[in-house]
């Protein structure tokens, strides 16, 4: 189902406008974690887990699911299709894997974030609180969204086999000019 | 993704890209590496969540004390 240009791009501006806000929660998560881990002042640890804690389930994941819904309607109504290029397919499935588990770490960010609230805070909770957790998942996270941002503009190719199927029935009820691959 | 139509490069293609399989490849060892670290009990929200559970804050023992003494 292929709608006109004004429609898709409409839905282009929706998915990209996501994916950014997605990758720059993306990058906050990471500078809160550096903040939490490196610092001694317990004020300042306490509150970036709480931070992280509150923004997860009310600015992380809904950019992330926003941007994963948008993707797959951006693919549906574009020739693109979703099942059609392997490029698509790969970024959906990393789409898939970086939502799920950021929603499984937001668990996680609840557990810190309890630790993080308790006042006075004990030296083992400020040991607990300093650990490398929420460094490596946002660096995890932000080379994953890399990835599918190089995938997205590179777009390599590869057609798979529903997608060279429906490519040549397309073809065989309306014969064109094959198109010029100057793009 | 872009909404201009796709080029007519990949009309050649017949099988699965190097690209692709190499990324299966790829995502194969993350897979294997992930379910060790999740089954070696040293990952996941499952350890996070009993530390932060069956450790009780100073405030909790002190009212625990108090009131069983």
């Amino acid at each position: 189902m292929t709608l006109s240009p004004r429609v898709r791009r409409a839905s282009l501006t929706l998915h990209v406008f996501a994916s950014v806000g997605w990758a720059g929660a993306v990058f906050m998560y990471l500078a809160l974690g550096i903040a939490a881990v490196t610092s001694d002042d317990e004020g300042l640890v306490s509150a970036a887990y709480v931070t992280m804690d509150w923004a997860g389930c009310r600015v992380l994941v809904p950019f992330a699911v926003a941007s994963l819904l948008t993707g797959i309607t951006h693919a549906l109504i574009t020739p693109w299709g979703l099942m059609q290029h392997y490029w698509v397919i790969v970024k959906l499935a990393l789409t898939v894997l970086a939502t799920v588990v950021l929603v499984a770490y937001t668990r996680t960010l609840s557990a810190f974030a309890e630790v993080a609230a308790r006042n006075p805070l004990r030296a083992s909770d400020l040991d607990y609180l300093q650990n490398p957790s929420v460094i490596l998942h946002s660096t995890a996270a932000l080379v994953l969204l890399f990835v599918v941002t190089v995938l997205a503009v590179y777009k390599p190719v590869g057609m798979t086999r529903r997608g060279q199927r429906l490519r040549h029935q397309s073809r065989r009820a309306s014969p064109t000019p094959p198109a010029q691959t100057s793009e | 993704m872009s909404s201009s139509a796709p080029d007519g490069n990949d009309a050649a293609f017949t099988g699965m890209p190097l690209w692709v399989k190499w990324f299966i490849v790829a995502a194969a060892i993350a897979v294997v590496v992930l379910v060790a670290l999740l089954v070696g009990g040293n990952h996941g929200p499952g350890r996070h969540m009993s530390l932060a559970y069956d450790a009780p804050s100073p405030s909790t023992l002190s009212v625990s004390v108090s009131t069983h003494s």
